[in-house]
C-alpha cells in the first residue's frame, strides 16, 4: 500500500475520533443516563412532578453567549508529514479563514507542491504553486462556548505549474524487438489548470484559539494545458488527474491559530 | 447521520486508486506492419502462404514468425532504429524448396503518448522497402499501401 494512503487512513480514524467525542447520540445518551439518575435521585421524596423535572434537563441548545469574528490562520501538517516521509513528495500549504457571520466563513488555501511521477518506467515530475478560494459553512450547532465545526464548503483552485518529463518506456504487445526506455528530458513550462472543489471538514478547538481539522476534498477538474504529446498526470493542488474523468481527491490536516478581531 | 459523506469520500478516493494502474490490451499502442498475401496471377484473391518463416536479419537470425499460413500476417517494427531487416522464408520446414527473400523496410519514427498506464507507443512514417526478390522469388511483387503505420490496418500486399 501506498505511504500516502496509509497517512489518509491515519488521518481518517483521528478524525472519526474527533467526531466520535461529540456526536449528538453520546452527548443523548449521557443526558439520558443523569436524566435516570436524577429521577431516582428525586423519587423517595415523592413531591414534584416529574414531568417538569426532565424538562429543566432536557439539553436545549442554548444561545451563544457571544460570537467571535476573526481570521483563523495555519498550515497543513499532513503535507510536512508526507515531505519528510515521501521522497517524491515536498510541498506546504497555508491556509486560512475568516468569519464574516454567524456560519459562513470566507477561506483560502495557497500552497506549493513537488510530486515526481514514477510508475513502470515512466517518470515525471510537476512542481508548480496553487490558490484556492471559496466559502465554508458549518453545519454544527455548538454548546454555548464551544467552537467546533463540522464544516462543508467550494472552493475554486487554480495552479500554475511546469512538468519534466524525465524517462519513459515505449510500449509495445511485441517481444520481438527489446522494448525500449527514452530517457529524455522534455519541458513544460507556465502550465495552468482550474478546478471546482467541494470540501468536507471536521474542526475541533484543541486549545483556546488553536483548531485541529480534518479534510477531505473532491474535486472536478474545469481546465488545463495540456502539454504537447504528453499529459498532467499530476496538479499542484489537485493532486493526481484521472485518465478517463476528470474527478480528483485530496484531504488535508491543518493546525489554525484563532486570531479574534470582534466578539458580538 | 452527518458521516456518510466520509465514506462516500473514501469509496471514491480508494476506487480512483486503482482504476488506470494497468495498461488495457484494447488501447491501441505501438502498430505492426500488416501484410496482406495476395494470389500473383490475378492480383486480387488473397491467397495464403505456405509454411512461412520471417526472421531478423541479425546475428541470431532471430524468429518473428514461423510455420504461417494464412493470407495476413503482421510483423513488427523496430523501436530503436530506422530500419527493420527481415527474412521471408517460404517452405521453411523444407530442406529442398526452401525459398528466401531479404525484405528491408525504412522508416522515421515518432514517439506518442497513450496514457499513463500505457506510456508512450512509436509510430512509423516515411516508410520504404527494399528486396532481393527476382523472378524465380516465391515473392513476385510488393506494394505499399501507405507510407505511415500508426494503425492496424493493412500497410502491404504481398504477391505470390
Amino acid at each position: 500500500m501506498r505511504l500516502y494512503t496509509c497517512i489518509f487512513i491515519i488521518n481518517l480514524l483521528f478524525g472519526f475520533s474527533l467526531i466520535a467525542q461529540e456526536t449528538p447520540e453520546m452527548l443523548e445518551s449521557e443526558a439520558q443516563q443523569q436524566d435516570a439518575a436524577f429521577t431516582e435521585e428525586v423519587s423517595y421524596e415523592g413531591t414534584l412532578p416529574t414531568d417538569s423535572l426532565a424538562q429543566d434537563y432536557v439539553p436545549e441548545p442554548q444561545p451563544e453567549e457571544f460570537t467571535a469574528f476573526g481570521l483563523r490562520v495555519g498550515g497543513d501538517v499532513s503535507k510536512l508529514i508526507r515531505t519528510a516521509l515521501d521522497d517524491q513528495y515536498s510541498g506546504f500549504e497555508l491556509v486560512g479563514d475568516l468569519r464574516f457571520s454567524k456560519r459562513f466563513y470566507v477561506a483560502a488555501e495557497l500552497g506549493y507542491e513537488e510530486r515526481l511521477w514514477s510508475e513502470q518506467d515512466l517518470e515525471a515530475s510537476f512542481n508548480g504553486s496553487y490558490l484556492k478560494i471559496g466559502a465554508d459553512f458549518n453545519a454544527y450547532r455548538n454548546w454555548t462556548g464551544m467552537q467546533n465545526g463540522i464544516t462543508t464548503g467550494l472552493r475554486y483552485g487554480i495552479s500554475s505549474f511546469n512538468s519534466n518529463l524525465l524517462r519513459y518506456p515505449i510500449y509495445t504487445t511485441d517481444p520481438t524487438f527489446p522494448s525500449s526506455i527514452r530517457e529524455d528530458n522534455i519541458e513544460f513550462n507556465g502550465l495552468t489548470a482550474g478546478w471546482v472543489e467541494f470540501i468536507l471538514a471536521i474542526k475541533t478547538e484543541l486549545w483556546s484559539n488553536v483548531y485541529l481539522s480534518l479534510n477531505l476534498q473532491l474535486k472536478h477538474l474545469l481546465h488545463e494545458d495540456e502539454p504537447d504529446n504528453f499529459a498532467n498526470l499530476v496538479i499542484p493542488g489537485f493532486n493526481k488527474t484521472n485518465d478517463f474523468s476528470a474527478f480528483g481527491v485530496g484531504y488535508g490536516y491543518t493546525l489554525t491559530y484563532f486570531i479574534p478581531v470582534l466578539k458580538r | 447521520m452527518q458521516r456518510w459523506p466520509l465514506f462516500i469520500f473514501l469509496i471514491i478516493s480508494l476506487l480512483s486508486c486503482t482504476k488506470d494502474d494497468l495498461c488495457s490490451g484494447e488501447t491501441p499502442t505501438t502498430p505492426l506492419l500488416t501484410i496482406e498475401f495476395l494470389d500473383h496471377t490475378d492480383r486480387i484473391s488473397p491467397k495464403a502462404t505456405n509454411d512461412l518463416s520471417v526472421r531478423l536479419r541479425d546475428a541470431d537470425s532471430t524468429v518473428v514468425h514461423s510455420g504461417v499460413s494464412d493470407v495476413t500476417l503482421s510483423i513488427p517494427l523496430d523501436t530503436e532504429s530506422d530500419h527493420s531487416l527481415f527474412y521471408f522464408i517460404d517452405q521453411a520446414s523444407s530442406e529442398d524448396n526452401l525459398d528466401v527473400v531479404d525484405l528491408d523496410f525504412y522508416f522515421l519514427r515518432q514517439d506518442q503518448y497513450v496514457n499513463r498506464s500505457c506510456a508512450f507507443k512509436t509510430i512509423y512514417t516515411n516508410l520504404a522497402f527494399e528486396s532481393n526478390q527476382n523472378a524465380l522469388s516465391w515473392i513476385r511483387d510488393i506494394e505499399l499501401l501507405t507510407p505511415t503505420v500508426e494503425d492496424a490496418s493493412v500497410h502491404l500486399y504481398i504477391y505470390h
